[in-house]
C-alpha cells in the first residue's frame, strides 16, 4: 500500500459527522500533497482530536442520545480489547528460563534481555494509555447528558469493571502452572486477592470518571443520583490516585522480578491488540453512524 | 483575549498561520499549506490544517465558500480579521520588546 492510500484509508478513523464535512477537502489537498509518515502521524492524532472534540466541526453537534450510544458502545469496545489482551497475555509462555540459561553462560546477553524487558513494560503502559483514552473519549461524549444519561453512564462504568474484574480472575486461573515453569499452585486465596485487585482496578475506573463528572461541574449531581457526599467523591479520588499508583508499582515489580511474565512474546500481544482495535473501533464508528436517533424518546435530548 | 480565543489550544498556532494566509484572500487547504509553507517555513499538515479549520470555523472567524470541485476555499470573516489585527498587535509588541532588550532597533 502506497503512503497515499495509506492516508487515505486513515480518514475512516475520523467520525462519520466530520468525514461528511471535511473528508472530500482532505482526499482533495492528500491527491496533491507530498505523503510522508509525519502526515499519517498527523492524520491519526487528528482523528484521536476530533473523537474527543465531538463539537467539531460547527454546526454538527451530536445529540445526547447519540453521544450515549456512540460512548456505550466505545466502552464496551475497551472491555472487549482489555480482556483480548489480558487473555492472550496469558498465553504467552514464559521465556525466561532459555534466556536466563544463556545469560549464565554469556553475561553480556543480559543487555538484549533488559532491553526485552524494558520494551515489554513500556507496551503495556502504552496499552494502559489506548485504554485511558477510550475510557476518556467515553465520558467526553456523555459529558453533555442529562440525569438518566449520567445514571447510565455509572451503570454502565459498573458493568465494564465487573467484567474486568472476571475476565482478569479467569486469566489467572489460566496461567500455565505446571511444575517447572517457576509459577507455584494456584491457591483459592489467590483468585480471592486477583478479583480483589480488580475490583481495585474497578473503583480507579469508576473515579476516573468522577474526575471528568467533576471537571465538567457535575460533581454535586454525581454526589446526588448516588446518594453519596461530596466527601465520598473525594475518597474516590484518592482511590484513583492508590489504584494508579498501584499500577505503576505492579509494572515496576514485574519489571524486575518477574521476568519471566514480559518477553517477546509481549509483541505478539500487542499486535493482537492492535489489529482487534482497529477492528473494534471500526464497529463502534459503523454502529455510531448507522442508527442514529434510535431510542430518542428513553433519553434526554 | 477573549475566552473563545484561547479554546484553540495546541492549534493556537496553526489557526494564526491560517488567519494570516486568509488575509490574502480566500484559499483551499493545499494553498493554504503552499502559502504558510512560503511565508512562515512552517510545514503544515492535513490533520493539523484541518483541526484548526474547524476550530476557526466554529468561532466564526473563518467562513466557507462555495465548494470548486471537491475543493473548498475558506475566507476571513471580518470578526477574524480584528481577531488577527490585534493578535499580531501584541506580537508586534513583543518582538519590538525583544528586539530593544537585545540592543537592536526594530525594523
Amino acid at each position: 500500500m502506497t503512503p497515499r492510500r495509506l492516508a487515505l484509508a486513515l480518514l475512516r478513523l475520523y467520525p462519520h459527522h466530520w468525514r461528511e464535512r471535511y473528508q472530500d477537502e482532505i482526499r482533495a489537498l492528500l491527491a496533491e500533497h507530498d505523503v510522508r509518515f509525519r502526515t499519517l502521524a498527523d492524520l491519526v492524532f487528528g482523528a484521536a482530536d476530533a473523537w474527543l472534540h465531538p463539537g467539531l466541526p460547527s454546526g454538527t453537534e451530536l445529540s445526547a442520545n447519540r453521544r450515549a450510544r456512540t460512548s456505550q458502545f466505545l466502552a464496551c469496545c475497551a472491555t472487549v480489547l482489555y480482556a483480548l489482551a489480558l487473555l492472550s497475555v496469558q498465553q504467552v509462555r514464559d521465556p525466561s528460563p532459555p534466556w536466563l540459561a544463556a545469560v549464565g553462560r554469556f553475561p553480556a546477553i543480559r543487555l538484549a534481555f533488559d532491553a526485552i524487558q524494558l520494551a515489554g513494560g513500556l507496551a503495556v503502559l502504552a496499552g494502559l494509555g489506548g485504554f485511558m483514552l477510550v475510557t476518556i473519549v467515553m465520558i467526553r461524549q456523555a459529558g453533555a447528558g442529562g440525569r438518566l444519561l449520567l445514571r447510565r453512564q455509572l451503570w454502565l462504568a459498573g458493568l465494564v469493571g465487573l467484567g474486568w474484574a472476571a475476565v482478569t480472575a479467569i486469566s489467572y486461573v489460566m496461567i500455565d502452572r505446571r511444575p517447572g515453569t517457576g509459577i507455584r499452585p494456584l491457591r483459592a486465596i489467590d483468585l480471592f486477592l486477583q478479583f480483589g485487585w480488580s475490583l481495585d482496578s474497578l473503583l480507579s475506573m469508576l473515579a476516573v470518571a468522577l474526575l471528568f463528572w467533576r471537571a465538567l461541574g457535575q460533581a454535586d449531581l454525581t454526589a446526588s443520583i448516588i446518594g453519596v457526599t461530596r466527601c465520598t467523591i473525594t475518597a474516590a479520588m484518592f482511590a484513583m490516585a492508590t489504584g494508579l499508583i498501584a499500577m505503576l508499582l505492579e509494572t515496576g515489580l514485574v519489571l524486575s522480578s518477574a521476568p519471566g511474565l514480559i518477553g517477546p512474546g509481549w509483541l505478539a500481544v500487542i499486535a493482537l491488540t492492535m489489529a482487534s482495535a482497529t477492528v473494534l473501533i471500526g464497529l463502534a464508528r459503523r454502529h455510531a453512524d448507522g442508527r442514529p436517533g434510535v431510542g430518542a424518546e428513553r433519553l434526554p435530548g | 483575549m477573549r475566552a473563545s480565543e484561547s479554546d484553540l489550544g495546541r492549534f493556537s498556532d496553526a489557526g494564526l498561520l491560517v488567519l494570516a494566509s486568509l488575509a490574502g484572500g480566500p484559499k483551499h487547504g493545499y494553498a493554504m499549506i503552499a502559502d504558510i509553507g512560503r511565508f512562515s517555513g512552517t510545514a503544515l499538515e492535513p490533520g493539523t490544517l484541518y483541526g484548526a479549520l474547524a476550530r476557526l470555523e466554529k468561532a466564526g472567524w473563518i467562513a466557507p465558500e462555495p465548494a470548486q470541485d471537491r475543493r473548498r476555499p475558506y475566507r476571513l470573516t471580518q470578526l477574524g480579521e480584528s481577531v488577527l489585527r490585534g493578535q499580531l498587535a501584541t506580537m508586534r509588541e513583543v518582538v519590538s520588546t525583544g528586539l530593544l532588550r537585545l540592543g537592536q532597533a526594530p525594523a
